[in-house]
């Protein structure tokens, strides 16, 4: 093995090369983002964990109350993958949305919530859905946290150098959910402002309880309580109405109140929110 | 360290940097320079090759990564001195101009219709969202793959 | 008229097998023994003088050389000229101290191998001592900090034709609109590089995908100070260009590195460097108003243009005389006044650009046409009917004549094809709430060549050999088009032989006959074409003659086919090869002739754009739904090569109206600097671009063809915002209209 690049092929193995792991040392899982990266920024001296044939990170399982998504899962497989659509269409949405089918096909979900990317497209998705994060050191030693705090800023998240993000878990739910995007370009461009929403539905197609959350607002998505309010009771077959407009405005002056940005994204969130909403009418054919 | 991997059908076997990119290894180590360099990092698609049946961009993946794996670039698609069904449609309709983005177009069409033989014009569109062309307007393109389906659709 | 066999049809192009299987060899795909690989370090700072440590550097292992300003001669040049008669402002230097913007050069790092290169990159210690940058043109105008000697003017000249202030007296109403184009990016999808090397009978060679292999071989030899017969400048195959590899920028330095090190040294960039380390078009604000009677009819027209520049001043005249004269060749003003003035700025310099002036000096006048109609309660096309100029117009500056104008009929069959006056009435009834539809067109022109302005002329060798084929060299440059082989359709056509057997030389300066101006300027059909033509024409004249000098046969009943010449009352065949041999035998005279060929006339392309868009009031973001592409071409040579040039044009174009620009902040900084940030227009956001071609006949031109390819990015983006403009009601003249644009708009009317 070459002493700059690894491909552990147990978890036995893994442990070891997390255990010597330092600043200088990167996980690839995919490597769309990370390759880029480094030549960016000119870093020529640098060794790479390369865990994207670690079959144990590449299942999606479903259990009875829950799904485990192995962090090298790629978004061409969460796309194509009926069961995810049946439980978490947004998260399928979201992955079909991010990039162009080269990235999608080696793009991993892991990936894309260590990158902690603003504008990272599947990270609203695991907040509102509440994933946990399930987390490996290189003893063996599990740790599950909430995706909303492993995130902690732009790039940055709570794991530590000897550690790796095994699987991310999500309950499985009755709700429906949807994903929609704002890029400045209609596909294969990064997110100006993106979305989940989330919602239990009632009677009449009557929204009992909704989680919203908006990305690119803020170093991360950030949970947004007023539309939330304003879309419960709210009959899908309708379209938004000028006081839900108005609220939505106020959630991204709220959330953005200084930059330049809020100006466009007031009124773009508008149709953000319309988008998320029309994919729910269109999946529960309203 | 030695990476073995099947190119265009033929086992491949080379001690190399396992962090050079799968781009340069093709057109350094292998002189296989079909597959191009547009921006470095994923967005033009002119480095598109198939690796295990899907289109990549070869400049965001480290040869490393593929080793045992199954890669397609462009000059595999000849097979016995007749060109692939894809290479036949692009030249007839004019797809064709400066040829930069062509190999990597090439490839997606062609990983799209090893999966989807007769694509619909919005599947092939999404197909080559992440293949950049300036000269084209992708018009002639996206009528070459067109053509390929008609073609079937006729013969059924 | 006889009917034709190779011109007219849309014949495949021979170079497409090899580039559709990936054998095509470009600059970045050739390797020579012991060759060198070089890159060059780009200032990250917008002005400020540079001190380089490379002591470090040095030390990795491989590294050849490292230049800096210290050590390139200090010869100025202007990367702009195409040949010594041109003289112009002369401020570039092939390595520089002081950076000038974001993205200049200021070192190369030579040595085996690209890792070793980029290795010794990242250890350079480079100091900015920051001076105060110049960032747009409002700064610039200012004079407050001055880039070069006394003002950031660079250049400034005005037109007159009539007298502008009478018109104005005259007028009903006089429409006036401001409006801004951006600096736009090539986006050739290959990177630039060069390849420098000698070759066995020692000329310095420079293989290069270039547009001018004089141009190049001028500033090698001026630079180096070496005899320009010297210096090979061979053109390789072309991964794209759109002006962007025009004019040279890694050429001279590439060709110093050769010259020291007399080794093979291969310089290439990436996209980042692309980006910001080469030319852009040219950024400008334009003010312009027009003075109309109310029967419609255009009385005069004051258009101002202030152009971005950039820090040296290469095309900085060019582009801006460009711009106006275009002014004078669409429609029919009898007074009109154009004001040019250029800037420098710190931001990347100029360079030629599809188009060259004609896209932006369209873009915001034919948003004022469209808002001058509206002011008249006219049909915008209506309107332009009223105007545009006719067959056998006169351009009123004194350039060469518009030729055989055909724009009426454009906007005429486009109107009815569109059905234009269905979907402007109607259209707006399918707005809604969300998403505001509309129709938008606008009509543009360019030119064929430079006569008029500069020499423009060919020389073209031209044989028969003895076994049929014929080889034609001249000194062309196929940017991508497919330019060979529509020369070999009327090589063919003229010669009356196959043509698969005939071969055309791209520009190779130590080979190739002389070409006074390379492949821009939309000259290549018209003038080489032409040139070819008449070339043919005369050595198949020589041909015929020597058959009924050597058959006895009365040149009446001469006849030829397909290679194959005879004597119509005689069952006897020849071959041209038998002619060509029997020839050389008797009269010891060879099947060829050279000639020089000077462009005839310089008439005006034109082409009128019609476009359905579907308007996101809430994003932003613009669906273009619909687009008829119409052009007055003379006459199509290959009509498949014709419409991928259109289409192509069209991509350019639409980007130009939506998402186009280079982000340049206060710093300096460019922040578009990758295809991430710099959005092309991609597969799912180009509509079928359809195409009507008029054809008919333009006098001087190669079997009537006139030019296309720069004419077909003109009137695109103009005709998206006026169909935004009309959705929305609004008067967006900012180019491109991003959704931010938009969206502000909006805001404003408050809609």
């Amino acid at each position: 093995m070459s002493s700059n690049y690894i491909a552990p092929k147990n978890i036995e193995e893994l442990c070891m090369v997390l255990k010597d792991k330092d600043d200088r040392t990167h996980i690839i899982a995919g490597g769309t983002d990370l390759i880029i990266n480094l030549r960016k920024k000119g870093i020529i001296d640098y060794k790479i964990i390369d865990i994207s044939k670690f079959q144990r990170f590449k299942t999606i399982d479903f259990q009875e109350d829950r799904i485990i998504i192995g962090s090298c899962v790629t978004m061409i497989e969460l796309e194509n993958n009926e069961e995810i659509k049946k439980y978490i269409p947004a998260l399928t949405s979201a992955a079909y949305s991010l990039g162009s089918t080269q990235i999608r096909n080696k793009a991993t979900i892991g990936g894309n919530l260590v990158n902690a990317s603003q504008s990272g497209d599947t990270i609203p998705v695991l907040f509102a859905y509440d994933a946990d994060v399930r987390i490996m050191n290189s003893s063996n030693e599990y740790r599950y946290e909430k995706a909303s705090d492993f995130v902690s800023g732009i790039g940055q998240t709570s794991l530590r150098d000897d550690e790796i993000i095994t699987s991310i878990i999500i309950k499985k739910s009755d709700s429906i959910s949807a994903f929609s995007k704002i890029g400045s370009r209609k596909t294969v461009t990064i997110s100006k402002i993106n979305c989940c929403g989330k919602f239990d539905m009632g009677e009449e197609d009557r929204i009992n309880n909704a989680i919203i959350y908006l990305g690119a607002v803020g170093v991360k998505p950030v949970r947004s309580d007023l539309i939330e309010n304003e879309l419960i009771g709210f009959k899908l077959g309708q379209g938004l109405n000028d006081g839900m407009k108005k609220v939505i405005q106020l959630q991204i002056e709220n959330a953005i109140p200084n930059r330049n940005s809020k100006h466009y994204k007031k009124v773009a969130t508008i149709g953000l929110i319309e988008d998320m909403l029309s994919q729910v009418r269109g999946d529960l054919r309203i | 360290m030695i990476i073995k991997l099947m190119v265009n059908d033929k086992m491949v076997e080379r001690d190399v940097d396992p962090t050079k990119r799968l781009l340069d290894f093709l057109r350094e180590d292998l002189n296989l320079t079909g597959t191009k360099e547009g921006c470095s990092e994923g967005e033009c698609g002119a480095c598109t090759v198939i690796v295990n049946d899907k289109a990549v961009a070869s400049c965001c993946v480290l040869v490393g990564q593929v080793n045992g794996d199954n890669i397609l670039t462009i000059e595999g698609l000849e097979k016995n001195g007749e060109l692939d069904i894809i290479q036949k449609a692009f030249i007839e309709k004019g797809a064709i101009q400066c040829g930069f983005c062509t190999p990597g177009m090439i490839m997606s069409c062609k990983a799209l219709l090893m999966k989807n033989p007769k694509p619909t014009v919005d599947e092939i569109k999404r197909s080559i969202e992440g293949n950049l062309c300036r000269c084209t307007g992708y018009t002639k393109i996206i009528e070459a793959v067109q053509q390929i389906v008609e073609e079937r659709c006729n013969n059924e | 008229m006889k009917e034709l066999k190779y011109v007219g049809k849309s014949l495949v192009r021979e170079d497409s097998y090899d580039k559709a299987t990936g054998k095509t060899i470009y600059v970045g795909d050739m390797k020579r023994t012991d060759m060198l690989y070089a890159k060059l370090v780009l200032s990250e700072k917008a002005h400020a003088d540079i001190e380089i440590d490379r002591s470090e550097a040095m030390l990795v292992e491989g590294i050849e050389a490292i230049y800096t300003h210290e050590d390139v001669p200090k010869v100025f040049y202007n990367s702009a000229e195409w040949y010594p008669g041109i003289k112009g402002i002369r401020d570039e230097l092939i390595l520089n101290n002081r950076a000038r913007f974001v993205g200049d050069r200021i070192a190369l790092v030579v040595g085996s191998s690209k890792e070793t290169v980029e290795k010794a990159i990242s250890k350079l210690k480079i100091i900015y001592k920051e001076l105060k940058p110049v960032i747009g043109l409002k700064q610039a105008r200012k004079d407050e900090v001055i880039i070069k000697e006394n003002t950031n003017l660079a250049f400034s000249k005005s037109i007159n034709v009539g007298n502008y202030e009478e018109a104005l007296k005259k007028a009903d109403y006089v429409i006036k609109d401001i409006g801004t184009t951006p600096k736009v990016h090539h986006a050739a999808i290959e990177p630039h590089v060069c390849l420098a090397e000698f070759d066995y009978q020692g000329n310095l060679v420079i293989c290069t995908p270039c547009q001018v292999a004089t141009q190049v071989q001028m500033h090698v030899a001026n630079v180096l100070n070496i005899p320009l017969n010297k210096v090979r400048t061979v053109k390789a195959v072309m991964g794209g260009s759109f002006g962007g590899k025009s004019q040279p920028i890694l050429e001279p330095i590439v060709a110093f590195a050769a010259w020291k090190l007399n080794r093979a040294v291969l310089l290439y960039m990436d996209r980042t460097d692309v980006i910001t380390g080469t030319v852009s078009r040219n950024a400008t604000e334009i003010a312009v108003e027009t003075a109309v009677n109310k029967e419609g009819k255009i009385l005069g027209r004051k258009v101002e243009v202030r152009v971005d520049g950039g820090a040296y001043n290469t095309n900085a005249s060019n582009v801006t005389m460009a711009l106006g004269k275009k002014l004078y060749r669409l429609y029919d003003i009898p007074n009109q006044t154009f004001e040019g003035k250029a800037y420098y700025t710190n931001t990347l310099p100029g360079g030629t650009c599809r188009g060259y002036g004609s896209p932006q000096g369209h873009a915001v006048t034919e948003v004022n046409i469209d808002n001058i109609a509206k002011k008249l309660n006219m049909d915008p096309c209506e309107f332009r009917l009223l105007n545009l100029v006719d067959e056998g117009a006169k351009d009123l500056t004194g350039a060469p004549e518009i030729g055989n104008a055909k724009i009426k009929e454009c906007v005429k069959v486009g109107m009815e094809a569109f059905n234009w006056k269905e979907k402007r009435d109607t259209i707006k009834n399918k707005s809604a709430d969300r998403y505001a539809y509309g129709v938008g067109m606008a009509c543009g022109t360019h030119g064929n060549g430079y006569k008029g302005a500069y020499p423009d002329f060919t020389n073209v060798d031209m044989r028969i050999y003895a076994d049929e084929g014929a080889i034609v060299k001249i000194g062309v440059h196929d940017l991508g088009c497919g330019t060979i082989t529509t020369l070999k359709q009327i090589a063919a056509e003229t010669l009356d032989i196959n043509m698969e057997k005939i071969r055309i030389t791209e520009a190779d300066t130590f080979v190739t006959p002389y070409d006074s101006a390379g492949t821009q300027a939309s000259r290549v059909t018209y003038v080489c074409g032409g040139a070819i033509k008449e070339a043919g024409k005369k050595l198949k004249a020589k041909l015929i003659n020597a058959f009924c000098k050597l058959k006895n046969v009365p040149i009446e009943n001469v006849e030829t086919a397909n290679g194959y010449i005879y004597d119509k009352n005689s069952t006897e065949e020849h071959t041209y090869g038998d002619i060509v041999t029997e020839y050389e035998k008797h009269f010891s005279e060879s099947m060829s002739i050279s000639l020089e060929y000077k462009s005839p006339a310089n008439p005006a392309s034109f082409a009128a754009f019609f476009a359905e868009v579907k308007v996101d009031k809430y994003t932003g973001l613009v669906d273009v739904i619909d687009c008829l592409a119409v052009h007055d071409i003379g006459r199509a040579i290959n009509p498949m090569l014709v419409e991928g040039q259109i289409q192509g044009g069209a991509q350019f174009g639409l980007g130009m109206a939506l998402y186009e620009q280079m982000k340049i902040n206060k710093n300096g900084d460019v922040k578009s600097n990758s295809f991430s940030k710099y959005h092309i227009i991609n597969s799912t956001s180009m509509p079928k671009v359809k195409i009507i071609l008029i054809e008919d006949n333009e006098p001087y031109g190669p079997y009537g063809a006139k030019s296309v390819g720069e004419m077909a990015t003109v009137a695109p983006a103009p005709a998206i915002i006026n169909a935004i403009n009309f959705a929305l009601d609004t008067n967006i003249t900012t180019f491109p209209a991003t959704p931010e644009v938009i969206v502000n708009e909006i805001l404003k009317k408050g809609i």
